[in-house]
């Protein structure tokens, strides 16, 4: 190798060791100024790091680097340069003078200090500033307890207001385990909403915090979380019915505390579903039977669901023997032979004959089906009953119920009626028509009366208010508005519509609506047959309850009429819409009056924080007033989400969300709008309808 | 040369300084009002500065009508509601803003409702053009959102009739904001503190009556009284009963009569009075028909047939109340006139059942809804609830001893507005009023006997203002509203009321389009002439003097100069 060669190869390399040493520092400060704006930010760490690489590579080219090396060995007087440009061909000049400048350039390189001339003082600072800046988010996460965030820039937080950072120190996890027998699985949610869970579920709640105390509020039960291993707090609850959690931090700092140190909370509805009791019913015979005797063989067949799962199914009975006021009962079981489909679906059945019942004449058996399902405790449930009678006179078990002797004449049958109208139909063309009309209006008279009876029956004739506001109570719960009861008022519209057709003297007609009138006795009484015939003792009339009482005592009275309760429910809905209101009137323009705006002006710690804190009150007396409510979950849930929503859009969204919400639910407990008149001239209608009326 | 200008110059110094002054024959300048409806639509406000500059030079332009106004200019797109003096000469300029497709164009909502009760609010909307899309319909209140309705348009142009219940939102007064796409309007309802006053009287026991009595004596609206007779002279008596003969009557608002075959000819007349002179409302409640005797007097002119159904029918009602059911019924073919339907019988039939009458000041109600109190546990308590809305209703139309009103509702800052009083006492003696008491309200009495009508500017900032009404006589009364003055009322846009061209019609004036507002000017300055006065001018005081003076002293001294003088 020549000697020019050896020089021009150590030239060479001292530039492609210098342009290398500036693109490392380059790309070193690059990564130092992003770190340090990533202490804010990592997106503006990003793009600072970005920049800043841009920025110093365009300084690390050949040409560069060269100018560098130039400046830095000022001696050189472009010898690098020149040298640079013979090694690329730009230059051409003779060998001598070539093999000089190559020879020169080498022994400048080896004067030259590469450091020196790309010194790593502006890395060093950038270092430095980038750990201050960490440094500092660092104390400030501290100052506030709460730990930097694993995977996000903790400075990205702090542009939240104080109050966001107090809500998002709390990882909430919960584990829903619903009960061994249902068979499902538990779930594991992470900061939910809102819990969903079967009832006698059991949650299990791990809650991260940095606070020094964390309780959760249960339905209005308040207790304290231990923290466990790792710091987290934890805690079982079991769930019943429909309600709330509200999990709250605190710093253990007495009350009153300002704002920023009011400590975290975090409501959530917990929505229970409940275990359905088993449906069941007898799908054979499925009716009654009467027998007059025999060995007839009966075939019982069952099918129960249930929505989790079944545990038994029986066919159960009750054997009625005697008669008069001595009547004995035996329960008994009939064992079924169950055969399932599935964990939920049972079918059972069997068969006996009357003589393996051990039925006589006069005997009644009332058979019904009891499934349960798998839940602890009593989850059981019956079909309809029904019953088998023995009888040889083949009559329906209800009409052998008849009214004592003395009160007989109140005891008309509907069924004689009817007996009675067929006999004067058929007798019609031998009756004059005095004669006909005459027994016509008695059975209408009859017709009359027994429809007396059963209005009485349904509480028509019942004098003592009290006792009858009692009852429309109860059938405003719904206990007593069962079919039995719609039936019963059928049938007593059957008896109108026959007395006015007996009065018509339309006995065709009459005994239409007479059947109709059983049809609809029969339909009322079938399911509470085994009570009408199992009373004992006769029932007594109380006197008290009856139009009855000495006249000369009857006197003036004053009723005091009942207080009436207001319902608070009213003023607590109309409390939440009137706050949301106010959280709404932040936008301007939007507060309408005698609403005062809660954000502006809220304080040392910002109108934001104001504005979370209100909402999260509002969100816990939204659920506090009836967490069943599903309306007023979504209510809480909604002003939840607008407290920690930072997009003002989305906090609007759920503002109105929130608001609809509760308006919907408000109108329920407020009473119906007053009829409206449309009445275009109120104070001339008056005058204006007499004298239309004066006219001929 | 000289000489005469330095003469002339000393002239004006003397002429200045004595100032005289010179009587001439002029023209003075007439006020013309320049009335631009708000709110203002950009042709509203490109007319008026066009007139603005037009006329400015020959009239004084005022913005509101005022008393020394020689003719107004009003500007718009409907007839005002604010009164115009009669003897005013009125020009119109009608303004055909681009109309919007959908459009507000009545809102009704009650005066005042009850604690704890819904706003009923009826809303027409029109529309044009707009065929297949669908207008939602949303009031709000206190800015939040309280009611929706939406209809989808079906043909190009149709009228919609929305009916919605909103739960009232903050402190009252309420202020409803109707919106339907673009479109606004604003309806102020009030709070109704005092409860409502019935009584119940049962000349014999009556089903029908007792269970009306106790839906509302399970309402804390309402206040109730009953007598009812159990027996002769027997009674059972709940309340501040009274009997229907003493004048103590008319504290109530709502009489309801059951067991009405044993009504006596007094009873009758009592109730009788109470609705015509009190005004009051009386509610009957039949459980049987009646043919003759004094309860036949009191539903004199309805024509009444019995009507009994198989199966209980569900009637068709009147929006709000709710459904009721009934299967033996009094039915009304043929209505008095001046009746209002509340309840129908269903189906193609619609024959009214239930009924409301005018009686002098007054209404009678009759239910011929016989046995619905059977029903009553039927529809969510809709048997309650039906008679708690519709007596609710009747008790609000009954006026109060004095009832205040203001037209408009609702007032912009320095807007001008009229308030009504209508006082029930006929033996009143002087009545007045005045705005946060300190702003006396002249108060002159309508042709209608007990209303006076009065004219006031609400207050320049927005915000709430009350009115006191006190009538002195036999007894002294007294009363009070709240009226609120807010910046951005928007009202409904009345498409079927009168036009702005019938306001000049009325007022001997002219009515134009914006692009013939040369029609205007011209006809203006026709009629509207500035009568001539003597003006007394001081020539001297214009400043344009100090022109031919300093020219004069100037050319004075330039020809001195020149000359070689000094």
């Amino acid at each position: 190798m020549s000697p020019e060669s050896i020089a021009e190869a150590i030239v060479s390399r001292a530039i492609a060791a210098a342009v290398r040493r500036a693109r490392l520092l380059g790309l070193a400060e690059a990564a130092a100024f992003g770190g340090a704006a990533g202490a804010i930010s990592p997106i503006a760490g990003g793009l600072v790091a970005a920049a800043v690489a841009t920025w110093r590579w365009r300084a690390t080219s050949r040409e560069a680097v060269l100018r560098a090396l130039e400046r830095g060995y000022p001696e050189s007087r472009n010898l690098f340069i020149t040298a640079n440009e013979f090694a690329r061909g730009t230059l051409t000049a003779k060998p001598a003078a070539r093999s000089r400048v190559f020879a020169d350039a080498a022994a400048g390189v080896s004067r030259l200090d590469i450091r020196a001339v790309f010194p790593v003082a502006m890395l060093v600072r950038a270092t430095m500033v980038a750990a201050l800046a960490w440094a500092t988010t660092g104390a400030i996460h501290v100052w506030r307890g709460r730990p930097l965030p694993k995977n996000a820039s903790g400075l990205s937080r702090s542009a939240a207001p104080a109050g966001v950072e107090a809500q998002t120190r709390m990882r909430i996890n919960v584990a829903i385990q619903p009960p061994a027998y249902t068979g499902i699985k538990a779930t594991a949610v992470v900061d939910p909403e809102q819990l969903q869970a079967i009832e006698g579920s059991t949650l299990i709640l791990s809650i991260e915090s940095t606070a020094a105390d964390v309780s959760v509020d249960h339905d209005g039960a308040r207790r304290a979380l231990a923290r466990g291993d790792g710091g987290v707090f934890t805690g079982r609850l079991q769930v019943t019915k429909t309600g709330y959690l509200l999990i709250t931090a605190d710093d253990g700092e007495a009350p009153p505390k300002p704002l920023a140190k009011a400590g975290a909370r975090r409501m959530m509805p917990v929505v229970v579903s409940p275990d359905a009791l088993p449906s069941v019913r007898l799908t054979a015979p499925g009716r009654d039977l009467v027998y007059a005797g025999g060995n007839a063989r009966i075939t019982f067949d069952v099918r129960a669901t249930d929505d989790f799962g079944l545990r038994s199914l029986a066919l159960r009975y009750t054997k009625v023997t005697g008669s008069g006021e001595n009547f004995e009962f035996q329960e008994g079981e009939i064992p079924l032979a169950v055969t399932s489909s599935s964990a939920r679906d049972w079918k059972g059945s069997a068969s006996r004959s009357l003589l393996d019942l051990n039925l006589k004449d006069g005997d009644m058996l009332v058979y019904r089906a009891v499934a349960a399902d798998a839940r602890p405790g009593d989850g059981s449930a019956s079909s309809d009953a029904f019953f088998i009678e023995i009888s040889r006179l083949g009559v329906a078990a209800g009409d052998a119920f008849t009214l004592p002797e003395e009160e007989s004449k109140y005891a008309l049958s509907q069924q004689m009626l009817i007996v009675k109208t067929e006999r004067l139909h058929q007798r019609r063309a031998a009756l004059t028509q005095d004669e006909f009309t005459e027994q016509t209006m008695n059975l209408a008279v009859e017709q009359r009366m027994i429809r007396a009876e059963f209005v009485f029956m349904l509480g028509g004739e019942i004098n003592d208010e009290e006792v009858e506001a009692e009852q429309s109570v109860e059938l405003q719960a719904g206990r007593l508005q069962n079919r039995g009861q719609r039936d019963l008022r059928t049938a007593t519209l059957a008896m109108s519509q026959a007395q006015k057709l007996l009065t018509a003297e339309n006995t065709t007609g009459a005994l239409i609506a007479e059947r109709a009138a059983v049809t609809a006795l029969q339909r009322a009484f079938s399911r509470d047959r085994y009570i009408l015939r199992a009373l004992a003792t006769r029932s007594r009339l109380d006197p008290a309850r009856r139009l009855t009482g000495t006249l000369t005592e009857a006197r003036d009275w004053r009723r005091i009429m009942p207080a009436v309760l207001v319902n608070p429910r009213t003023a607590l809905l109309g409390d939440v819409l009137r706050g949301i209101a106010e959280l709404a009137g932040a936008t301007p323009g939007q507060q309408g009056p005698g609403l005062q705006p809660v954000v502006r002006g809220a304080g040392p710690f910002g109108p934001a924080a104001a504005f979370r804190q209100r909402a999260l009150v509002l969100a816990e007396e939204a659920i506090r007033i009836d967490p069943a409510s599903a309306l007023l979950r979504q209510t809480a849930t909604e002003l939840q989400r607008a407290a920690e929503a930072v997009d003002a859009a989305v906090r609007s969204r759920s503002l109105a969300t929130a608001a609809t919400a509760a308006a919907s639910e408000a109108r329920k407990t407020h009473a119906d709008a007053p009829l409206t008149s449309p009445i275009v001239a109120p104070a001339l209608s008056g005058a204006f309808a007499d004298a239309l009326r004066r006219q001929p | 040369m000289t000489r005469v200008l330095r003469s002339v110059a000393i002239a004006i110094a003397i002429a200045a300084f004595i100032d005289p002054a010179v009587s001439v024959s002029g023209a003075s300048r007439a006020r013309i009002a320049l009335v631009v409806q708000q709110p203002s639509s950009a042709a509203a406000d490109g007319v008026r500065d066009r007139l603005t500059r037009d006329l400015g030079a020959s009239y004084e332009i005022a913005s509101q009508i005022t008393s020394d106004a020689v003719a107004a200019v009003v500007v718009g797109d409907r007839y005002p509601d604010e009164r115009t003096p009669d003897a005013l000469l009125i020009a119109t300029v009608t303004t055909t803003d681009p109309a919007p497709a959908v459009r507000i164009v009545h809102v009704e909502a009650p005066r005042d409702v009850p604690p704890a009760t819904a706003i009923h609010v009826d809303v027409e909307v029109e529309s044009a053009g707009v065929t297949g899309r669908t207008t939602d319909v949303t009031v709000s209140i206190a800015g939040l959102e309280v009611g929706r309705a939406s209809h989808r348009w079906t043909s190009a142009a149709e009228r919609w009739h929305a009916s919605i219940d909103v739960v009232p939102v903050g402190d009252p007064p309420f202020v409803l904001r109707i919106t339907a796409d673009q479109a606004i309007a604003d309806a102020l309802v009030d709070i109704r503190h005092a409860p409502f006053r019935v009584e119940f009287y049962d000349p014999r026991p009556s089903w029908a009556t007792t269970f009306v009595r106790r839906a509302l004596e399970a309402d804390a609206r309402f206040q109730v009284a009953s007598l009812s007779f159990d027996s002769r002279g027997i009674s059972a008596r709940t309340g501040d009963e009274v009997p229907l003969g003493d004048p103590r009557i008319d504290g109530f608002d709502v009489l309801i009569v059951g067991g009405l075959e044993a009504l006596t000819s007094a009873d009758t007349r009592g109730l009788d009075r109470f609705m015509r002179e009190r005004g009051g409302a009386v509610v009957v409640v039949p459980d049987q028909r009646t043919t003759a005797g004094p309860a036949r007097d009191l539903i004199a002119g309805a024509d009444i047939v019995e009507r009994l159904l198989e199966q209980p029918a569900t009637l068709a009602v009147a929006r709000p109340a709710a459904s009721l059911q009934a299967s033996e019924l009094l039915v009304l073919p043929a209505l008095p006139p001046g009746s209002d339907v509340i309840a129908r019988v269903p189906g193609g039939d619609a024959v009214p059942v239930i009924v409301s009458m005018a009686r002098g000041d007054g209404r009678l109600l009759l239910s011929g809804a016989m046995d619905a109190w059977r029903f009553r546990a039927a529809g969510n308590n809709a048997f309650d609830r039906f008679w708690q809305s519709t007596i609710a209703g009747l008790a609000l139309a009954v006026p109060p001893p004095i009832e205040i009103s203001f037209v408009p509702p609702l007032l912009r800052p320095g807007e001008q507005g009229e308030v009504m009083a209508r006082v029930r006492s006929r033996d009143v003696t002087e009545v007045r009023a005045s705005l946060d008491g300190n702003q006396p309200i002249r108060l002159i009495p309508e042709p209608e006997t007990g209303v006076y009508r009065g004219r006031f500017t609400a207050k320049s900032a927005p915000g709430r203002s009350t009115l006191e009404v006190h009538a002195d006589g036999r007894q002294s009364l007294s009363a009070s509203r709240t009226l609120l003055v807010q910046a951005d009322v928007q009202r409904a846009r009345h498409t079927d009321g009168p036009a702005l061209s019938m306001l000049s019609s009325s007022h001997h004036g002219i009515d134009v389009t914006p692009g013939h507002l040369a029609d205007l000017e011209g006809f203006l300055r026709a009629i509207v002439s500035s009568p001539p006065r003597p003006l007394v001018r001081h020539p001297m005081r214009s400043v344009w003097w100090i022109l031919p003076f300093a020219f004069c002293l100037s050319a004075e001294w330039w020809l001195r100069r020149r000359r070689g003088l000094r």
